[in-house]
């Protein structure tokens, strides 16, 4: 975390704070050219990720979470965007890397999985084929050794009778199957590090446990890392070992998971905590929410991007609040004192929330 | 209590290639006045398929479907126009339900002409009906593309409430919503539903979402419902093990709870067009017998209200079992033995 205004305060990272981290984004921030201007999608996005550990990357429609995961492969790419800081992977900045060294990387050392299995697979290919594919594009072995690395995958990732699916069609498979696929073939190449965008969003409850614990095997064995976009705070508390709320194209919060939902600092965090319905104790008479919408990257306000939502709003937060280290690895951006936050997310009954 | 929806022995069958889809098969249930009842289970159940075949959006292939004490199973479309006030529905996509080109204000004012409400009356019952879902009335001049999903969502629900309807089928109505508009959404649907005593039929797949507004939830695998009780009991003790299953793989939002050990459904529901013989569920069951596979359990019901089609229900005692009967609610082809004791109920 290099915080913008606590100093060098330095980063340390929850499980792997000895080792290097395998991937550091530095002030990223990615503008789309539209007609009406241009658009700040990301802004001031620092985040390290070290080796085997997962990171999660929280937020809501238009916070800048998809477009920071897609930015890192140059997928964002194009005559009307502009990026801007640095994402250094094993030495390399994959922000100005060159389209070669960029497909050496994506799909091989860095691979990705998207929310929508369907419009991501081929229609017309046989899923072997289209994982051999990906093989071959990486490494130089024969058709038939690719084929046989693709089942392999398709068995790893739980696909029932691997060989007979792997002659099958995109959609011969359930979505979850579908997903499946889209892992092994992320996989299929060994990565350092997984971007999942939302991997289980479109999954229904049971299949998106399997594939949960899918990810988490393959990274305790492989020692994969991941940067785990998502909206489900519960996926979060499931799998990451840190995590980064996002709004309006920054982060608003980072620490390690269990701070994080022990000790939230942000009103958004509370927000987003306290709308979820609980799934044990009493039910609320109502739920505590958070007023208004998500507002669109073209339209955020000055200063703190969430002042017009937050009930706790006061005139600092016409400026934009830091992002600040309270204490090692947990650091919020926002301008209310910590003791007084401490005070005004609590709901009673033990649950956070944000109280109008 | 009034009953406001009522369907017994439901059946709905789509003709596939190389077979037929049991969509709903034998379902029962009911709806009554002020009463929310939760439809749960996985994509494919065949839950949208039971609520649209509720409100005669298809036409059932048999079983009975009653509005009040009105039988509106047959009745032609053109007859059902003078029903349809009555029933309404929520759709799950607030892009797709409302016609791009069409002003909020002519959406909901033909609403209205629906609901009867006299001409020269219909602009203040406009701006009623969007301030009763939170919205300014000042959105009536606006179209749909200028809205954000949740304002869409709710101009759906004030459609829907504009003809003061007794029952509102909601399906999957907060699913396409950002989790802070979701919470004020659900919010939104629990006032509205206490404050005009309304029948709903939430249609869901989000289990946490369900037990904040519903009072009773019915779970269905397969075209069937397996299990259905009041929420507290079925949030507590649910005997059903693919209900069990389903509320253990929600991911939940405590870190500390993360190594705890879980009931982990394997694979994934067969197809509906060749369903497993005796109990559909008895395949992925970890507590599956012989008589599961050629048996279908049926609904039996346990003194707390707990409806279970389950031979070897989770945590039931002899006592229970034996103060409970076969439910009226069973399919027709069920078995009418009773279902087995746990002998592990500490469980």
């Amino acid at each position: 975390m290099s915080a913008a205004a606590s100093g060098p305060s330095g980063h340390a990272s929850g499980t792997a704070s000895a080792d290097r981290p395998l991937l550091s984004i530095a002030d990223l921030a990615v503008d789309f050219g539209t007609v009406g201007g241009p658009v700040h999608a990301v802004r001031e996005v620092s985040l390290d990720i070290a080796p085997g550990e997962v990171v999660a990357l929280v937020g809501e429609s238009g916070s800048g979470k998809s477009v920071t995961a897609l930015t890192l492969l140059g997928l964002t790419r194009g005559p009307r965007t502009t990026v801007r800081g640095s994402a250094t992977f094993d030495g390399l900045d994959l922000l100005v890397a060159g389209d070669r060294e960029l497909r050496d990387i994506r799909g091989k050392r860095i691979a990705m999985v998207f929310q929508d299995p369907m419009s991501s697979l081929n229609p017309v290919l046989r899923v072997g084929v289209q994982i051999a594919e990906q093989i071959r594009a990486h490494e130089p072995v024969s058709k038939g050794e690719a084929l046989r690395r693709a089942i392999d995958a398709l068995r790893e990732v739980g696909i029932p009778e691997p060989a007979d699916r792997a002659n099958r069609f995109p959609h011969e498979f359930s979505g979850g199957m579908r997903q499946r696929v889209m892992i092994a073939m992320a996989l299929s190449c060994r990565p350092e590090l997984l971007l999942a965008d939302e991997p289980t969003t479109a999954l229904d409850v049971t299949v998106q446990a399997q594939i949960l614990d899918l990810l988490m095997r393959l990274r305790d064995e492989r020692g994969m890392a991941v940067l785990l976009v998502t909206h489900d705070l519960g996926v979060v508390a499931e799998t990451a070992d840190r995590v980064a709320v996002m709004y309006g194209g920054r982060i608003v919060e980072e620490a390690p998971v269990e701070p994080f939902f022990a000790d939230p600092r942000h009103p958004y965090s509370w927000g987003l905590l306290g709308s979820i319905p609980p799934m044990a104790g009493a039910r609320p008479e109502r739920l505590p929410t958070i007023a208004g919408t998500p507002p669109s990257p073209s339209a955020l306000p000055d200063g703190c991007a969430f002042r017009t939502r937050c009930p706790h709003a006061f005139e600092n937060c016409a400026a934009l609040p830091p992002l600040v280290d309270h204490d090692p690895a947990h650091a919020d951006r926002c301008w209310l004192p910590l003791e007084r936050k401490q005070a005004l997310r609590d709901l009673g009954d033990g649950r956070i929330g944000l109280a109008a | 209590m009034t009953r406001v929806l009522t369907i017994e022995h439901l059946e709905q069958r789509f003709a596939v290639p190389g077979g037929t889809l049991r969509a709903v098969d034998d379902v029962t249930l009911h709806v009554e006045r002020g009463e929310t009842l939760g439809l749960v289970g996985e994509s494919g159940c065949g839950k949208s398929t039971l609520a649209r075949t509720a409100m005669r959006l298809l036409d059932p292939k048999a079983g009975t479907i009653h509005l009040g004490d009105r039988d509106i199973t047959r009745r032609s479309q053109r007859a059902l126009r003078a029903d349809r006030p009555r029933m309404q529905m929520v759709f799950q996509d607030p892009f797709g339900s409302l016609n791009p080109r069409r002003r909020i204000g002519a959406v909901l004012e033909e609403a209205l002409a629906v609901g009867r409400v006299p001409g020269p009356e219909r602009a203040a019952a406009r701006d009623a009906a969007l301030e009763r879902v939170g919205l300014a009335p000042e959105l009536a001049t606006r179209l749909p593309h200028e809205l954000s999903g949740g304002q869409r969502q709710r101009v759906g629900v004030a459609r829907a409430l504009a003809t003061n309807p007794e029952l509102l089928v909601a399906d999957e109505p907060v699913s396409a919503l950002d989790v802070s508009v979701q919470a004020q959404l659900v919010n939104l649907l629990g006032d509205l539903g206490r404050d005009l005593g309304l029948a709903q039929l939430f249609v869901a797949h989000d289990l946490s979402v369900v037990r904040q507004i519903a009072d009773r939830i019915a779970v269905m695998y397969l075209g069937r419902i397996v299990e259905s009780a009041p929420t507290t009991v079925l949030f507590d003790r649910a005997r059903h093990p693919y209900t069990r299953a389903l509320l253990a793989a929600v991911p939940v939002p405590d870190p500390t709870q993360r190594g705890r050990t879980r009931e982990r459904l394997q694979g994934e529901p067969p197809s509906p067009v060749a369903p497993p013989s005796g109990c559909s569920f008895h395949p992925r069951c970890p507590r599956a017998s012989d008589r599961c596979t050629v048996e279908q359990p049926p609904l039996w019901r346990y003194p707390d209200g707990g409806l279970t089609a389950c031979h070897h229900p989770v945590g039931a005692t002899a006592d229970e079992i034996a103060a409970g009967a076969r439910d009226d609610a069973s399919p027709r082809a069920a078995s009418t033995e009773a279902p087995s004791a746990d002998v592990a109920s500490a469980d």
